[in-house]
């Protein structure tokens, strides 16, 4: 993987990992620039989400090193981390009656010390990023009794008021209508711009990956099959290989932008081109 | 987020327009409820010490030092009432922090295999004590002790691989309770027709004629336990994200969650202690507050702490007066009070779900 | 041998069978005036059968019966609370003897089902004592051991009362136990000895017979005397407790006394040592009069 930058603000190399002694991943290697958006894809069990949790440190890798920042992420605190690393997991707990507001300020928290309240900065820091997840109306509202898409920008929402230099996201559009996939991404787009924000984002939607991102990595089996620009790694040739399905890969005719669509069906109801 | 800093300010403005700022807790409105629940309690406790299975005058308890009101508003009601107020005030701040350990809002000392355990452990020395004579002062500590030795083997067995999982603490948590309340059976069917008497009294809670040195040991508990709870406040908000969520925010969950089992099982363990088994504070007190003022437990905890002592010394006024002069177990009005409690939050269908 | 040639041998052989078997497994029937094997739900039934010098035919006894001597080598066939149907019957008993006021009513109507002939009686009150002598006696055939033993009793309280008659009257506190305050309430044989013993019980006013009362209100009432049992585990006077609550008559002047409570708590032919006992600790002047030994006080 070519490095982006002299100094990425994330470098993992190498890393190998698993659960119960069973191997997920095999000598991935990956990073991120500042202002950068990379994108993991692979089919199920391929170790996106495995890859994402080692550099969010949740878990530890058996060997590989990873660094951000340019120090070891091992040798960060806790709450040092925190105030770096933003991370939208999958899970979504809701045990407690907490409001859209209320979850969104938790975000502040690693820059809080113990006993402080949310000072009007931190307020605020919370408030814009409910405004720019749309989520304004909803502040007073619980989270519980949003539906899993509004939960999901919530969450998001949370993220972004870490004010974190790198954002980890895990399938970060699933459940979420276009408008707001498209709102979101925006959104990203904007903070790697704006703020210099480095992005690793888990994706099932090869488009997406495609339309958004600087640079994508290819995973099967744990292992890296390719990674680099989006045109060279979202191949036919590659993603027939990958995913065990015939694809097409064109460009958009609306945005100019690399389309991925399959290109065999057994049993569709359109019949296929002749 | 392009907008420079200057107007940061604008947005605090904004904030405070859009009337967020009721959405979430500021110190001022913390100082703002405790402020009314302290005045709350204060009724509460004026009230019950002012009533009881016999009229006292106020006054004349105050300046009679050889009066029988002095006698009997010192020596009796008003040890009572403090220590119905710290046992109320231990058990639902320790119920609301337990509930945040395990993520379920159904949780409390009771469920957690605690005061099982600390009640066996107060049978136990009835018993043998009598047997060999010793002071009445060794049932509240072996009461202690056995409630934490339960504790230590919850802990053990529901820790899996260096984790203290919820779920897997709430099974071992019931499991140890069904323990504690099958050995109590067993106890109580054994031993003779007397010691019956004194077993019920450990198993429905009572606050009879508490030592001064009971209340003193049960308060200064009480204190040190709610402190640390307070110092993981802001913990116990993040922990209910889920634990990665609360990781990736910056808490060492593992070690909260050991600090907050660690000081919730000495403060029920006081509280048994010296009072026996009083259920429904620790899961009623803090799903009201929870519900009235929100789940931010920051607020949560002081609150359950001062809901809890007026809640418990209510309690205690109603045990102590309606079948005046005798008394009905403590236990049996909160369990009264527990039943149509959930009757209520089931037909509500409460926005506290169990599992999301 | 063919069955069918020997059939009328063979009937008579089952028939002998089923009689032995009968008479082995069926409950012994009683001749009407002495019973022979005797079993005892309770306590102060064990020590009115002692008295009425029917010891002898006593087979089985409830836990606690532990006067007179004699009786604590018997079998003890359950608890005072739940007697074991199954030991009892073990005993082969002719008679059995079950409290009316306690919970074991339900295992002698179970075993009356099955046969065996049971008397239930009560002792709440002094009149039940008194009857359940009289009854006792009748069923064992002592009738007269039995209206002997009723009478030496009615005149030890009797003359109790009446050296006591000129005594004011002292509040008192009886109880079972401070740990929960179980008192002495109205309704119970012990609540009239008080007043025999020239006391008045503060705990009248309760509704129920055995009231858990509050210390607010012990206090309040200012008993003179105060008897605590500490159920039953330990016979000396009680100190630490009531020392915390000097205000109390009783307190104040050291009338604080325990009691053993196979003596007090038993409902049967010592009735009136009870009485005695809780006299001289009432009225210790006029108990001494009439040569009444005072029981030794706690100085806390």
């Amino acid at each position: 993987m070519s490095a982006s930058a002299d100094n990425p603000a994330l470098r993992a190399n190498r890393l190998a990992a698993g659960y119960d002694g069973r191997q997920v991943l095999r000598e991935v290697s990956i990073d991120a620039g500042f202002g950068e958006l990379v994108a993991i894809v692979g089919p199920n069990g391929a170790g996106k989400s495995t890859l994402l949790k080692l550099l969010a440190g949740t878990i530890a890798p058996w060997h590989g090193s990873i660094d951000l920042l340019g120090r070891p992420l091992a040798d960060y605190e806790r709450r040092a981390l925190a105030r770096i690393v933003a991370v939208v997991g999958q899970e979504n707990a809701t045990a407690f009656p907490f409001t859209v507001l209320e979850t969104v300020l938790m975000g502040r928290a690693p820059h809080l010390a113990r006993f402080s309240f949310e000072s009007p900065r931190d307020l605020a820091v919370a408030r814009a990023a409910l405004e720019r997840l749309g989520l304004l109306g909803l502040a007073g509202r619980y989270v519980q009794e949003l539906s899993g898409g509004e939960r999901k920008r919530v969450v998001i929402a949370r993220a972004l008021a870490q004010e974190p230099k790198i954002a980890l996201l895990d399938e970060p559009t699933a459940f979420l209508d276009m408008k707001h996939v498209a709102e979101i991404f925006a959104i990203l787009r904007e903070l790697c711009a704006a703020r210099r924000l480095a992005v690793i984002a888990t994706l099932h939607d090869l488009n997406a990956a495609a339309l958004y991102a600087d640079r994508v990595l290819l995973l099967k089996d744990g292992a890296a099959v390719a990674s680099g620009a989006p045109e060279q790694v979202l191949t036919a040739a590659n993603l027939r290989a990958v995913y065990d399905t015939e694809v097409y890969v064109g460009r958009n005719p609306a945005t100019g932008a690399l389309m991925v669509l399959p290109a065999a069906f057994s049993g569709s109801r359109s019949r296929s081109p002749a | 987020m392009t907008r420079p800093a200057a107007s940061l300010d604008h947005f605090a403005s904004e904030a405070a327009a859009d009337g967020l700022h009721r959405a979430h807790l500021t110190f001022a409105r913390l100082l703002a409820v405790l402020g009314i629940l302290t005045v709350i309690l204060l009724i509460v406790a004026v009230t019950a010490c002012a009533f009881g299975s016999v009229h006292v005058d106020l006054v004349r308890a105050f300046s009679d030092r050889a009066g029988a009101d002095h006698a009997i508003f010192f020596a009796a009601r008003l040890p009572r009432v403090l220590m119905a107020a710290i046992v109320g005030a231990v058990l639902a701040a320790s119920g609301a922090a337990l509930q945040a350990l395990v993520r379920n809002p159904l949780a409390e000392g009771g469920i957690l295999g605690i005061s099982g355990g600390g009640a066996f452990g107060a049978i136990v020395a009835l018993i043998v004590g009598a047997r060999l004579g010793a002071p009445e002062g060794i049932v509240p500590l072996c009461a202690f002790g056995a409630a934490l030795l339960s504790t230590v083997a919850v802990y053990r067995l529901a820790v899996v691989e260096g984790r203290l999982e919820p779920f897997t603490l709430l099974l071992v948590g019931v499991i140890f309770n069904s323990f504690w309340g099958a050995a109590i059976m067993i106890v109580n069917a054994t031993v003779n027709f007397y010691v019956v008497h004194s077993i019920l009294f450990w198993l429905m809670g009572s606050f009879e004629a508490p030592t001064w040195r009971e209340i003193a040991t049960a308060a200064g508990l009480g204190t040190l336990g709610f402190a640390a709870l307070m110092a993981h406040a802001r913990d116990m908000n993040l922990l209910s994200l889920g634990d990665e969520a609360a990781g990736e925010l910056g808490v060492d969950v593992d070690r909260v969650r050991r600090a907050i089992f660690l000081w919730t099982s000495i403060m029920i363990g006081a509280a048994v202690s010296v009072s026996g088994i009083i259920s429904f504070v620790g899961l009623i007190v803090p799903h009201v507050i929870r519900l009235a003022l929100g789940a931010d437990h920051r607020l949560l905890l002081p609150a359950a702490l001062l809901g809890g002592a007026a809640f418990m010394i209510a309690a205690d006024l109603l045990a102590r007066t309606i079948i005046a002069p005798a008394e009905l177990p403590v236990g049996a009005i909160t369990a009264l009070c527990g039943g149509p409690f959930f009757v209520y939050l089931l037909r509500r269908g409460s926005c506290g779900s169990l599992w999301s | 041998m063919a069955i069918g040639q020997n059939r009328p041998g063979a009937a008579l052989a089952l028939s002998a069978l089923a009689a032995i078997a009968a008479a082995t497994f069926a409950p012994a029937r009683a001749s009407a005036d002495q019973p022979r094997r005797i079993v005892s739900l309770a306590p102060a039934i064990t020590e009115t059968l002692f008295a009425l010098g029917a010891g002898p035919e006593v087979v089985g006894v409830a836990e606690l019966s532990d006067y007179p001597a004699e009786a604590r080598r018997l079998p003890i066939v359950g608890s005072f609370l739940t007697p074991n149907v199954e030991a009892v019957t073990g005993l082969r008993p002719t008679l059995v003897i079950g409290l009316g006021s306690s919970s074991n009513v339900r295992q002698v109507r179970a075993l009356e089902a099955i046969g065996y002939p049971t008397l239930i009686v009560n002792a709440d009150t002094l009149d039940d004592i008194r009857t359940m002598i009289l009854k006792v006696g009748e069923r064992t055939g002592r009738r007269h051991q039995a209206d002997e033993l009723a009478g030496t009793i009615q005149s030890h309280l009797d003359s109790v009362r009446a050296r006591l008659k000129g005594a004011a009257p002292r509040k008192v506190l009886m109880l079972v136990g401070h740990q929960p305050i179980v008192a002495v309430g109205p309704g119970t044989y012990l609540d009239e000895l008080l007043k025999c013993a020239g006391g008045i019980n503060i705990a009248d006013r309760a509704a129920q017979a055995w009231p858990r009362l509050s210390i607010e209100y012990i206090i309040a009432s200012a008993p003179e005397v105060i008897i605590d049992g500490q159920m039953g585990s330990d016979a000396s006077a009680p100190g630490g407790f009531w020392s915390r609550f000097p205000s109390i008559p009783a307190v104040r002047e050291h009338r604080i006394f325990g009691y053993r409570d196979d003596v007090m708590l038993h409902p049967g032919p010592r009735v009136w040592m009870a009485l005695e006992e809780l006299a001289a600790e009432i009225h210790p002047v006029e108990a001494g009069r009439i040569g009444l030994a005072v029981p030794a006080q706690h100085n806390p």
